[in-house]
């Protein structure tokens, strides 16, 4: 019987500590991210977002604010940094670079569940990420942007690179080269010399103007 | 010397069966018991009283100094064995060992290891898988090991072979000598055992019909055998228990309350007087007056 | 005599009877929680590796918390039942003996799957960050933080006591008064549910376990709770008799 006692009690202490070392502090994996860079209003803004999907959108704020929807742990959001080179911003997050398959541990013990605040994410706030970061970028900047599926919404747009690409509601600035699979171009203000050369694409609702 | 169990007017009934019916004895201080009696007379539901597994329907009981059902401090002091005993199915005798020891503050795991080897059992042996001899050998071994103040065995050798049984007797009565306490040992071999008891209780449809020592059943009765018209005219002023006749014979089995008198009587007349087993005045007295031996008994 | 020892004595031996009676069980448990844990690894691993997004909505924790509690109730059932207290009343305990060491016994139960299910769940975040390591395309997000692995084991650990006291409870009234006490109790739960107070009684009774957001209130609840119902089936218990 003591014997039990002492074997139960040191499984207890070592899984605490196992534990301890195993599992993220804090729950950070419904959190947004964000970050506000300034920039110069007067020049492009360069979007560096390669390996990862992208919402870039306009906004009323002088600087540019970057946001993550990316479930992450608490160490992995540490070093989810960008760097940040005049109007240029690159994501270096090498751990979550490139990394196309998620596993998740969501569920807790089932009787938490009750308790809102252990609640996991699909309980709460988080959805299915369509895209991975959320740029808004201020009134009237033109975007460059580099991603794997592109989204732009009512912004200026110099260049896009990537394997999608949607632009809405925007200005196009330049000619669409090849760096882009599958463009579509809707609602936007496309200046009559621009050319596209996608093989797949959709040009439609847009304003040619000279 | 105090009584180790002590019961007046003790009545228990099950829906519409009286299994007891105002049973009355006291038992004294470390003493081997018999406790005979037919099936169905009431032995078990005395045990199974005394062990404190059920409630008394009205009387008074007093095993130890105290009340037994649901009493923790008599119950401590009790071992109860008989053959419906089931200890858990995966538990190996080792383990029941082990528990006797937690339970039983005088448990002799010593003496319980050498009895079961000496029986050629193993501590790493199931006790499921133990045929049903060999669970009566083990269940003796804990009732013996237990040294508990009072021992109840309900047919404790049910299913050994004579061997056996004999073995087991010779250990109990060794034991007992050894380490006195109280047994009561219930069983229907009582030719068997009546050599190591000291006192012996018959129980007839929930009543004690008697409770002597061994000596003195020994010497209750006797057997007369002779010419019936000897016996008959002589057998009329005597308290009969049993008659048979052969031709012109009579065996009879009468109280032994025989005079002076009436012994050289029955020598002169060529009756021969013999003992009588105490099984048989067992069974005379328990047969409900078919023999006319019970309705005559005076205790 | 010695009250307090032969109590001791009588827990001690009926604690230990119990553990020994139900080591197969412990045995079958543990390969039952050890085979969902590794088919569940393996399972989750192939679809990662096959580059479908795999979610473990099902891990360990969940598993073995709906383990503890189907093991909690089987168990005592077999303690409650007929044979189970024959089986205890072979050695000299009495009634409030069994209702204590029963109790404890669904403590040690409850606690001794629930830490498995913990055990197999670091061993299940062990494979994926492993995983993670070797892969570059994996990456491995846990939501299960070091508090509610901690805090989560012992709300869980109450709720099966309750669930336990619950069975013993009906187990033992079964036992003790048989078909009324089917019919009695069949009415007690089945009744208020025709009538709207009765279903709003029974809401405002789950949400009082339920609905509790404080941890540990929801504990002290089910704990008291546990307790009374365990006392409660006591009572029938004082006057039971061990008959075959």
């Amino acid at each position: 019987m003591k014997r039990l006692i002492i074997a139960i009690l040191v499984l207890v202490v070592v899984m605490t500590a196992a534990a301890a070392v195993l599992l993220p502090k804090s729950y950070t994996g419904s959190e947004f991210y964000t970050k506000t860079v300034s920039i110069d209003k007067t020049k492009d803004v360069v979007l560096n977002f390669e390996g990862y999907s992208v919402f870039v959108k306009e906004s009323d704020t002088n600087s540019v604010k970057v946001k993550t929807k990316v479930m992450v742990n608490e160490d992995e959001a540490k070093t989810l940094d960008c760097t940040i080179a005049g109007n240029s911003i690159s994501v270096n997050n090498s751990n979550s670079k490139s990394k196309n398959i998620v596993l998740y541990s969501t569920w807790p013990w089932l009787p938490l569940m009750q308790i809102k605040k252990y609640q996991p994410a699909f309980f709460t706030d988080i959805d299915a990420n369509e895209y991975d970061f959320v740029v808004e970028v201020p009134k009237g900047t033109a975007v460059n942007v580099t991603g794997t599926k592109i989204k732009v919404d009512g912004c200026t747009v110099a260049y896009v690179k990537g394997t999608s690409a949607e632009i809405e509601d925007g200005i196009l600035t330049r000619d669409f080269n090849e760096d882009v699979g599958a463009l579509t171009v809707r609602d936007c203000n496309v200046p009559r010399n621009i050319v596209f050369k996608q093989k797949y694409g959709e040009i439609r609702d847009n304003k040619i103007i000279d | 010397m105090s009584d180790v169990i002590y019961c007046e007017g003790l009545k228990k009934t099950y829906k519409n069966v009286e299994a007891l019916k105002d049973l009355s004895l006291s038992i004294g201080e470390n003493k081997m018991i018999g406790l005979i009696g037919r099936n169905g007379a009431g032995k078990t539901t005395f045990l199974k009283t005394c062990a404190g597994y059920i409630r008394p329907t009205s009387g008074e009981i007093s095993v130890l100094g105290g009340k037994p059902f649901d009493n923790l401090d008599v119950l401590s002091n009790i071992i109860f064995i008989d053959e419906e005993i089931q200890y858990n199915t995966s538990m190996r005798l080792g383990e029941i060992f082990r528990l006797g020891a937690i339970y039983y503050k005088n448990w002799d795991d010593a003496f319980a290891k050498k009895l079961l080897r000496y029986f050629s059992l193993d501590v790493k042996q199931k006790y499921k898988k133990l045929s049903r001899g060999m669970k009566t050998q083990f269940n003796m071994i804990v009732g013996l090991s237990s040294r508990a103040p009072l021992t109840l065995m309900d047919e404790p050798t049910l299913g050994l072979d004579v061997a056996v049984r004999k073995e087991f007797y010779q250990i109990i009565l060794k034991d007992y000598m050894e380490n006195p306490r109280t047994f009561i040992l219930s069983s229907h071999l009582m030719s068997e055992l009546e050599n190591m008891l000291e006192e012996m209780i018959l129980i007839h449809e929930g009543k004690v019909v008697f409770q002597k020592s061994i000596e003195e059943l020994q010497s209750y009765a006797v057997l007369l055998n002779g010419k019936q018209e000897v016996l008959k005219p002589f057998l009329e002023n005597k308290k009969v228990l049993n008659t048979e006749t052969f031709g012109n014979s009579i065996i009879a089995g009468i109280v032994n309350d025989l005079s002076e008198k009436d012994t050289l009587f029955l020598e002169n007349n060529n009756v021969d007087i013999s003992k009588v087993k105490i099984e048989d005045i067992y069974i005379w007295l328990t047969k409900n007056g078919k023999g006319g031996g019970f309705d005559e008994f005076e205790g | 005599m010695n009250s307090k020892d032969n109590r001791q004595r009588a827990l001690k031996g009926y604690v230990s009877s119990s553990l020994m009676g139900l080591k197969q069980s412990y045995i079958l448990v543990t390969f039952v929680l050890l085979g969902l844990f590794a088919a569940y690894c393996i399972v989750n691993v192939i679809l990662a590796l096959c580059g479908a997004m795999s979610n473990s909505s099902g891990g360990a924790l969940l598993v073995g918390f709906g383990v503890a509690a189907i093991f909690a109730v089987v168990t005592v059932l077999m303690m409650s039942a007929g044979k189970g207290k024959r089986a205890a009343f072979i050695f000299p305990i009495d009634r409030k003996t069994f209702a204590i060491g029963s109790f404890i016994m669904f403590i040690l139960n409850s606690a001794f799957i629930l830490l498995l299910s913990a055990v197999f769940y670091l061993g299940e975040v062990i494979v994926y960050k492993i995983l993670g390591l070797i892969f570059d395309n994996i990456m491995y997000i846990n939501n299960v933080t070091f508090e509610s692995y901690i805090t989560g084991f012992w709300v869980s650990l109450f709720y099966i006591l309750f669930v336990a006291a619950i069975t013993f409870f009906l187990s033992i009234l079964f036992s003790r008064f048989k078909f009324p006490a089917v019919i009695i109790v069949s009415l007690a739960i089945g009744l208020p549910f025709i009538f709207p107070f009765g279903r709003e009684a029974y809401y405002k009774f789950l949400m009082f376990f339920i609905g509790e957001q404080s941890l540990v209130l929801i504990c002290l609840k089910l704990l008291i709770c546990s307790m009374l119902l365990q006392f409660i089936s006591y009572l029938p218990l004082k006057k039971m008799e061990v008959i075959e």
